[in-house]
């Protein structure tokens, strides 16, 4: 319910407020453009494709995954995701199957199955996707403010550092391969140097890991290692110049989101124009803001997008005054003086904002040292004397760590970092800001830049790193491969565990690489060197600049995923889902139905009648309930020994004053209970079926068959008919039938009492097999096979029931019951005769099923629309309705809703064929006229030109709404039309009176816009001018005009130059229903 | 006393017969056996004999697992003693795992390639926790000392190690290497120095100090 209240508020925001620049669609799909503000182009809106349908909001999955930045393939199953690699290549990200909630998203390279809130859709070539579900999938994130959908543009994220397959090769420091060190270079520093280089080259033809190893054994000294063990654990623990230059990146692009450029900045001005310029009353200002916002999105919003993170971090109180001891309430004086107005608030943003990440270094990195060290074991490369080393140092910052942390400059700088610039970033990332306050201890700087007073203590302290650095790759490729292909379940809280171990990595990589560049300060003593040294330093730099954007990223980690650190993860769906009231199926819960009829109608029963048509209709196309144009919409009611007919308006014909009620011949026979006054006379009690004419029975006629041909269809080594007409004197049947094996025997041969021949199928014992265009689809197992409707047949096997489509292929199971227990064999009609179970047929694309009592609703494709459970008893639907009991009364449900899109373009389908096959113009010996399928107006179902070919016939168009066909009679050869303009002319007219009416089609009816007629006066005496032309008269919407305003007012109208003329290109029956499948 | 038919008789020398062949197989099984416990013939299959009665290994597989680096030194397979050296058990079973270190794989020319083509190694017993190796190789402990290698260029350094491999004096040692044989996975410290020596010819105590040579020369360049 909660979702359902937001996402229609979502709707209602989205659809009132914002400007849909086109708006087209069919009953189901509703389709919009609407704007959208992307966080890479703040202020400016954009057009994004949108469809609703179920109230639920799709988007155009091309069109999102392109803008977001990535590859995308539509398939007949579903639709796929890519990343788009820096090589060019791709990598699968989410799979999306459409009629199906399933989705496949990649973690790690391995596949997670998830699960969106509602089902994916093709619809023609269009994937739609779940707009936000979607969204959270790519990384981004969507956000309503002010009736705009912000969304936010992916960010790179942990998870991506884990799956870039280059981040060995690329942050790894090795001597040779990064620092590129020539011969002579080596030889410039020493042999021995030289020599190490070559020997190493040597072993690393071996496998990289010999290098490390012998680097490891050779440089196992315990001096050694007691001393660089506390330079490598303060150097991993505090924050490098890099780290910090990004960190103040990274919070620039944070407080983008709460700028003046975008909608949440411009939504936040606003706000702010109304309060003082205090701290306190821009706290209740942010507040109001997230308030308002929290109106215009459903709950689960805010937590996945990073603007409203950022909203929220801003006027987070707990934040403000946690760990930064009030600095904000001491910042307020100089604040106000500073700067004002809108910008307070960004500041106290700032600062809250660079306190929480300076936190964060100091914390995870610590953390993320100690993990690692810790977790290896006795085969690794580290020595115990170093690791021991760097545990007892790591001890003593833990206790100590503000006295080397960024954080503790910041608290201890802030009133002058404020007063003497106005961007905190900018102050922060000055180089002499930064020697301040990176790298620098209490005791004994270390200074890396010039004056190489430790170039060797560099140089050897690279070696120890680089051995540090082979470990830690160890463990985190361990810990990332026992996540990938072990057991445990990729969570937030394994993930953390992988990104300590790969921080320790990178953060060992960027040790050894800067403690290397240092070590070069020997060398840069001539300008030379310098010269041919600068690029490689300055490609190593930024290396290390890359290293610490990854750095800053993995410091965000957390076991819970509340930022989405690692993107959206398995038990994020889950909680998504839970948010967002779960999986939506296509059946509503009790409460949510549209009744047509509410459920107050007491009766036992409501049931519908097969019919009997013994000269009209083969006896394989009798096997299901009397179709839509033959029941009239009535259903028979029964309540206790009374009878009646009822429509579904509810409505009953003439009471229920009926013993009973049948089918016979055409129409309904409707025995009164009491001697009925029409029939006159006298009191009968017990009526008697005499041929003359009964007494007290009322025949209500019902709609008449479409057929021709009684008989019955059988199976003899091939197809047989027997009719009323002779042997094999039935025309080949048109659609799908079950038929049975049968014998003939030669009396049987010429019979023509169709009693008879229904007589000697039922006696043809033996299973049914479906037959469809002229061949068999299955085999003769079915023990009974209802007739085709929709396109689906029931059949039975072993007393259970299932559908089968026409190639035979199941549909709906075969483990139902019999849901229809009023089926009368040809015996059982009258007087409430003999009943048998059977199925009833699938009715406007719905089927009704039954099992242990309990009822549902499927389309002909097997989809669920009204789940079992909910309905005490349903009944097949017509017109987009069906009667349902509910606690013990009946009523008539609306499910118009329900109409699934595909089963509704089947039924226009159907519908076309069925006319065409009544129709057969074109075929047979006459071969005159022919279809033709015009698409006049815009929508995707076209109309259906027939033309007769014969004059005194005329030519008709249909059109199809909402299940049923409009027709139009046309005079001969006379129509013309405007494709996809909604206008067509149909021209005409004999013996001197002809006319050109102008039509469009609105709402599945002809609407005529204007109406010209000419001709004589007086057509039995046609006058002529002296030039021989006729004198005609010229009305035009009903005033006369003359020749040529008339044909100025039709050509104003209507082009007939881009005109295309209905009688070209016309096809056969067969050719047009073949066009009409592949459509 | 009386007197035995000849069918008796025959009998009788079978007997003789299938008794001596007796002795003399169980003294050859023998002597085999104390030949090759000894170390002076080599019959695997009469040694895994022996070793089962000596060892506890009751099934074999350990000493099967243990003889996998002992065949990939024999057999000069320098991409299974890099598998049995750097990776898990688990690892190798896992071919996904595997193939995330296929960049980690030489091209097999380097020097450690050399030396093992001159190694041969035996698996002398299998212990609880401890398997006992004897590697024979090459001795390389001063090599990169002994070689001049100051005036030479990188090629002529390649091939004044690879020669001096080649010729160099050979000795054997007796290596001990932990193990653990745990729910079917075997995992022994082949990363061990001693191992690693043993294996490489004591290559890296040369190497060690050539790297205290590089630091030292370092130092000495900074204070020029």
């Amino acid at each position: 319910m909660k979702r359902l209240l937001s996402i229609i508020l979502c709707m209602v925001i989205i659809l009132s407020s914002v400007t849909v620049v086109d708006a087209k669609g069919n009953k189901k799909y509703k389709y919009n453009i609407i704007k959208v503000e992307y966080s890479d182009n703040r202020g400016k809106l954009e057009e994004l494709s949108v469809m609703t349908y179920k109230d639920n909001l799709y988007v155009d999955a091309k069109q999102i995954a392109k803008r977001l930045g990535y590859d995308v393939e539509v398939g007949d199953a579903g639709v796929t995701i890519f990343d788009k690699k820096s090589n060019g290549t791709k990598r699968a990200r989410t799979m999306f199957e459409f009629g199906s909630t399933k989705i496949k998203h990649f973690l790690l390279k391995v596949s997670e199955a998830y699960q969106a809130p509602f089902e994916s859709i093709k619809d023609g070539e269009t994937a739609w996707i779940p707009l936000e579900y979607s969204l959270l999938t790519m990384n981004g994130s969507m956000l309503v403010v002010d009736g705009v959908i912000t969304i936010d543009m992916p960010v790179e994220n942990i998870m991506d550092i884990f799956m870039d397959a280059e981040l060995i090769s690329k942050y790894s420091f090795d001597w040779t391969d990064d620092l590129g060190y020539t011969e002579t270079d080596w030889m410039t520093i020493g042999i021995s140097s030289h020599l190490v280089n070559v020997f190493n080259g040597l072993l690393k033809k071996d496998g990289a890991s010999w290098v490390q190893m012998a680097q490891s054994l050779a440089l196992d000294s315990s001096s050694y290692d007691a001393k660089y063990g506390k330079e490598i654990a303060m150097l991993f623990c505090v924050q490098s110049n890099d780290e910090l230059e990004q960190t103040v990146k990274q919070m620039k692009e944070k407080l983008e989101y709460i700028t003046a450029d975008g909608k949440l900045g411009k939504a936040l001005s606003e706000i702010d124009k109304y309060h003082e310029t205090n701290v306190a009353a821009l706290y209740d200002a942010c507040s109001a803001l997230k308030d308002q916002i929290g109106a215009e999105n459903p709950s689960s919003i805010g937590k996945y997008n990073r603007a409203y993170q950022e909203l929220e971090d801003a006027c987070d109180k707990a934040t403000w005054f946690s760990h930064t001891g009030g600095v904000i309430l001491q910042m307020q004086k100089e604040i106000s003086g500073v700067t004002k107005g809108l910008n307070m608030i960004f500041k106290v943003a700032e600062v809250v904002g660079y306190a929480q990440e300076f936190q964060n270094q100091d914390e995870f990195s610590i953390q993320a040292l100690e993990t690692y060290i810790r977790g290896t074991d006795s085969s690794s490369l580290t020595s115990k004397a170093m690791k021991d080393s760097v545990i007892g140092h790591l001890n003593m910052l833990k206790s100590d760590v503000l006295t080397y942390s960024a954080l503790r400059y910041l608290e201890e700088n802030i009133d002058d970092l404020i007063m003497d610039a106005a961007d905190l970033g900018s102050a922060l990332g000055t180089q002499a800001t930064l020697a301040l306050i990176a790298w620098d201890f209490a005791s004994g700087n270390i200074k890396w830049i010039a004056d190489g007073l430790s170039s060797a203590d560099q140089f050897e302290l690279a070696l120890y790193a680089m051995v540090l650095q082979g470990d830690a790759l160890i463990s985190y490729q361990e810990a990332k491969e026992a996540l990938m292909f072990g057991k445990e379940d990729i969570t937030a809280e394994s993930l953390y565990k992988v990104s300590q171990y790969c921080y320790a990595y990178l953060k060992s990589c960027y040790i050894a690489r800067s403690a290397a560049l240092s070590s070069l300060e020997i060398k840069m003593q001539s300008k030379e060197m310098r010269e041919r040294l600068r690029p490689m330093i300055e490609e190593q730099n930024r290396i290390n600049e890359e290293i610490a954007r990854c750095l800053v990223r993995l410091r965000n980690a957390d076991k819970s995923n509340s930022r989405s650190c690692y993107g959206f993860l398995v038990e994020d769906n889950q909680k998504y889902l839970d948010e967002n009231g779960g999986v939506q199926t296509a059946g509503k819960q009790d409460g949510e139905y549209t009744w047509a009829v509410e459920p107050t109608i007491e009766a036992d029963n409501i049931y519908y009648l097969n019919g009997i048509s013994w000269e009209e209709t083969p006896v394989n196309l009798l096997h299901k309930q009397l179709g839509k144009d033959q029941n009239l919409g009535y259903a028979v009611i029964k309540k206790g020994d009374a009878y009646g007919l009822i429509d579904q308006n509810g409505e009953l014909l003439e009471g229920m004053e009926y013993q009973s009620v049948d089918v016979y011949y055409s129409s309904y026979e409707m025995r009164y209970r009491k001697p009925h006054a029409k029939l006159g006379g006298d009191d009968v009690m017990e009526v008697a079926l005499c041929e003359e004419g009964v007494v007290g029975v009322s025949y209500v006629r019902h709609g008449d068959s479409t057929y021709l041909y009684g008989g019955v269809y059988y199976w003899d080594d091939g197809l047989k008919k027997l009719s009323v007409y002779g042997h094999n004197k039935m025309p080949d049947p048109t659609e799908t039938i079950p038929v049975k094996k049968g014998k003939v025997e030669e009396e049987l041969a010429d019979k023509e009492y169709r009693a008879e021949i229904d007589e000697w199928y039922e006696t043809q014992k033996g299973k049914y097999a479906i037959y469809t265009n002229s061949r068999l689809v299955t085999d003769f197992i079915y023990d009974e096979c209802g007739s085709c409707s929709e396109g689906l047949l029931a059949v039975c096997k072993n007393e259970k029931w299932g559908y089968v489509n026409e190639n035979g292929e199941i549909i709906i199971p075969i483990e139902y019951d019999a849901s229809w227990k009023e089926y009368s064999p040809k015996e059982g009609h009258r007087e409430n005769g003999k009943r048998e179970e059977y199925c009833y047929a699938a009715t406007d694309g719905y089927v009704v099923l039954c099992k242990n009592n309990e009822w549902e609703l499927r389309d002909i494709h097997g989809e669920s629309v009204i789940p079992s459970g909910v309905f005490e008893e349903l009944r097949p639907v017509y017109d987009g309705k069906c009667w349902a009991k509910k606690d013990g009364k009946w009523g008539v449900l609306e499910i118009s809703d329900f109409e699934v899109d595909d089963g509704e373009i089947e039924l226009w389908k159907q519908k076309y064929i069925e006319t065409v096959k009544e129709t057969e113009r074109g075929t047979g010996e006459d071969k005159w006229g022919g279809y033709k399928l015009v698409y006049i107006d815009e929508d995707d179902i076209p109309e259906l030109y027939i033309m007769s070919g014969i004059v005194a016939l005329g030519d008709t168009l249909l059109t199809y709404k909402d299940g049923e066909l409009v027709k139009l009679h046309l005079y001969s050869y006379g129509l013309s039309y405007m494709e996809l303009q909604n206008m067509f002319r149909v021209g005409g007219g004999r013996m001197d009176r002809y006319h050109d009416y102008i039509y469009k089609i609105e709402d599945g009816k002809f609407v005529m816009l204007h109406k010209g007629e000419f001709g004589a006066e007086d057509n039995t005496n046609v006058q002529c001018d002296e030039e021989g032309n006729f004198i005609y008269e010229y009305v035009w919407d009903g005033i006369q005009v003359s020749k040529e305003e008339y044909e100025a007012n039709l050509e104003a109208v209507y082009s007939e130059q881009e005109a295309k003329i209905g009688c070209e290109d016309i096809c056969t029956g067969e050719e047009i229903i073949k066009m009409i499948e592949e459509l | 006393m009386v007197k035995k038919s000849e069918k008796q008789k025959k009998r009788s020398r079978i007997g003789k017969w299938l008794a001596v062949m007796l002795i003399g197989v169980v003294l050859v099984i023998g002597t085999t056996g104390g030949l090759v416990h000894f170390g002076i013939i080599e019959l695997p299959f009469m040694k895994s004999v022996i070793d089962r009665f000596q060892n506890k290994d009751e099934d074999g597989v350990i000493y099967e697992m243990a003889s996998r680096m002992v065949d990939a030194v024999n057999q000069n397979d320098l991409e299974e003693i890099n598998k049995q050296l750097f990776y898990t058990q688990e690892s190798l079973e896992n071919e996904e795992v595997m193939a995330l270190y296929e960049s980690d794989r030489g091209d097999g020319n380097g020097i450690i390639g050399e030396i093992i083509k001159q190694d041969s190694m035996k698996l002398i017993a299998v212990e609880e926790d401890v398997v006992y190796y004897e590697i024979t190789h090459p001795q390389l402990g001063t090599m990169l000392q002994d070689l001049k290698l100051n005036d030479l260029t990188e090629e002529e350094v390649v091939k004044a190690i690879f020669s001096y491999v080649k010729k160099a004096k050979k000795i054997t040692e007796e290596v001990e290497i932990s193990y653990c044989y745990e729910d079917g996975l075997f995992s022994a410290d082949y990363k061990s120095e001693e191992f690693v020596n043993a294996l490489t010819g004591n290559m890296l105590i040369s190497y060690q100090k050539l790297m205290q040579e590089m630091i030292t020369e370092f130092k000495e360049g900074e204070e020029g």
